[in-house]
């Protein structure tokens, strides 16, 4: 089980909860359905937006920090996003056993430059440029999955 | 079956209207038409946006900051409730729809009338209209020290309208519904319409709206109330309560035009105050309906 993501140009996790006013818009503009609404059994953070990467990544479409009303989603360039930060866990990924694949690779949006691969053709995550959309994580073929976004605090 | 009143068809058109759209609004946006977006927390309209004024307070508590486009987005509500008194309980909300429509089904089940009392043996206001406000203050003081995002619990139109979304939006629901259970209940066996009257936090604000300006049912002084022929069918007709021919129970109302239709010697009607304060100033010989003979009416119903 991974952590969950706050959409796009979300504010710091700490003060989410508190700006977050849960109008749903940010959902309802959302034509993936990337963004579920918390529940009672979330607590604190009912009826604010969670992203659960593995099952629907966001594809960065941006739409949902325009409809945000409160402050919670800041309007961002699509690659000044940090939603988190992917990681890969090279005891799992297949490059690393020796398996050719470069699912994420070809995957990321922010192409051959968030993912890159080096001579071995291993797959390495540039901290600087990726955006924590979990599109790497949603397409990786192993279970559980070999490259997982940690949401940024 | 009688045919509703015609006021009364019209309120309930746009009770069901506004539940029809909470559920259109997340069905057009699966088809990616957005010119109207949200739920009673907050929506947009045509890049318009009207915010419930607790969540508004609940974010500033919580940021401590203030965010001017929500502020004024919150302010909407508010103005409205100034102009037209708290019409959102009575028109819109749809747990006020809810409520409504279980009271009147509980009372034709049991054939009980269940009296509301807005004053007390003394004629002053009992202890509940005074502790309204705790409900509020005390969301304000858990949002601010513990951050608890209590206005979003304690909001059951928004609690109704978020789940619509979540339902035919994600395919989800959550637990928050529980409330809507939780007040059903307790108006069922508790006071009637107990949520609406006492405990709803935003139905508390929107009632502190009320100034000169705002519009209200007024009595016309020039009327006898001849109680015994038309059985006080204006007090009998408003599930909170209250005698629109006393003043002092506007505060509560809710504008649902109930009493006004009720009356059979339209001795009712709605007025803004201020406009027509100058025209018909009741006149000093012609004192407002005694309290004294009203009671010895109710007692006389059984209903006191």
């Amino acid at each position: 089980m991974t952590e969950y993501l706050r959409p796009p140009g979300a504010v710091a996790e700490t003060v989410f909860p508190l700006t977050c006013i849960r109008c749903a818009r940010c959902a309802e503009m959302c034509p993936y359905k990337t963004i579920q609404l918390g529940t009672v059994s979330d607590g604190f953070n009912a009826g604010t937006p969670m992203i659960e990467a593995r099952t629907i990544p966001c594809y960065l479409c941006m739409r949902c920090p325009e409809a945000c009303p409160s402050g919670a989603l800041e309007v961002v360039a699509m690659r000044e996003v940090r939603m988190g930060r992917a990681r890969i866990r090279e005891g799992a990924c297949l490059p690393f056993l020796g398996v050719l694949c470069r699912t994420c690779y070809n995957a990321c949006p922010i192409f051959d430059e968030a993912i890159t691969m080096n001579e071995l053709l291993q797959p390495l995550v540039d901290e600087r440029t990726c955006t924590g959309c979990g599109i790497c994580e949603h397409v990786c073929p192993t279970d559980p999955p070999a490259i997982v976004v940690e949401r940024t605090p | 079956m009688r045919r509703a009143p015609r006021l009364r068809r019209l309120r309930r058109m746009t009770q069901i209207g506004t539940l029809l759209l909470l559920v259109a609004i997340p069905m057009l946006c699966l088809q990616e038409i957005t010119v109207i977006t949200g739920t009673l927390y907050s929506i947009a309209v045509l890049g318009l946006e009207m915010t419930d004024p607790l969540m508004v307070l609940q974010h500033g508590l919580a940021t401590r900051s203030l965010h001017a486009t929500l502020l004024l987005s919150g302010l909407i509500p508010l103005v409205l409730a100034l102009l037209l008194g708290p019409v959102f309980c009575s028109w819109v909300c749809p747990q006020g729809l809810v409520s409504e429509l279980a009271e009147n089904s509980l009372k034709s089940l049991t054939r009980h009338r269940r009296p509301v009392r807005l004053r007390t043996a003394a004629g002053s206001r009992p202890l509940w209209v005074r502790a309204k406000w705790a409900v509020p203050i005390a969301g304000a003081l858990a949002v601010a020290f513990l951050s608890v995002p209590f206005f979003y619990y304690g909001s059951a139109p928004g609690v109704i309208s978020r789940e619509l979304a979540s339902l035919v939006y994600l395919g989800t629901l959550g637990g928050e519904l529980a409330l809507v259970a939780v007040i059903l209940l307790l108006e069922a066996l508790g006071s009637p319409r107990a949520w609406c009257r006492i405990l709803c936090p935003i139905g508390t604000v929107l009632c502190a709206c009320r100034t000169p300006l705002t519009l209200q049912v007024r009595h016309d002084q020039n009327h006898r109330c001849d109680a015994g022929a038309c059985g006080l069918s204006c007090a009998g007709a408003c599930q909170l309560g209250i005698d629109p021919r006393i003043r002092k129970d506007l505060w509560l109302c809710n504008n649902c035009g109930d009493c006004v239709e009720a009356c059979p010697d339209r001795a009712l009607s709605w007025s803004f105050p201020l406009l027509t304060r100058t025209r018909s100033d009741p006149p000093a010989s012609s004192p407002a309906p005694d309290r004294a003979s009203y009671l010895a009416h109710r007692r006389g119903k059984g209903t006191e």
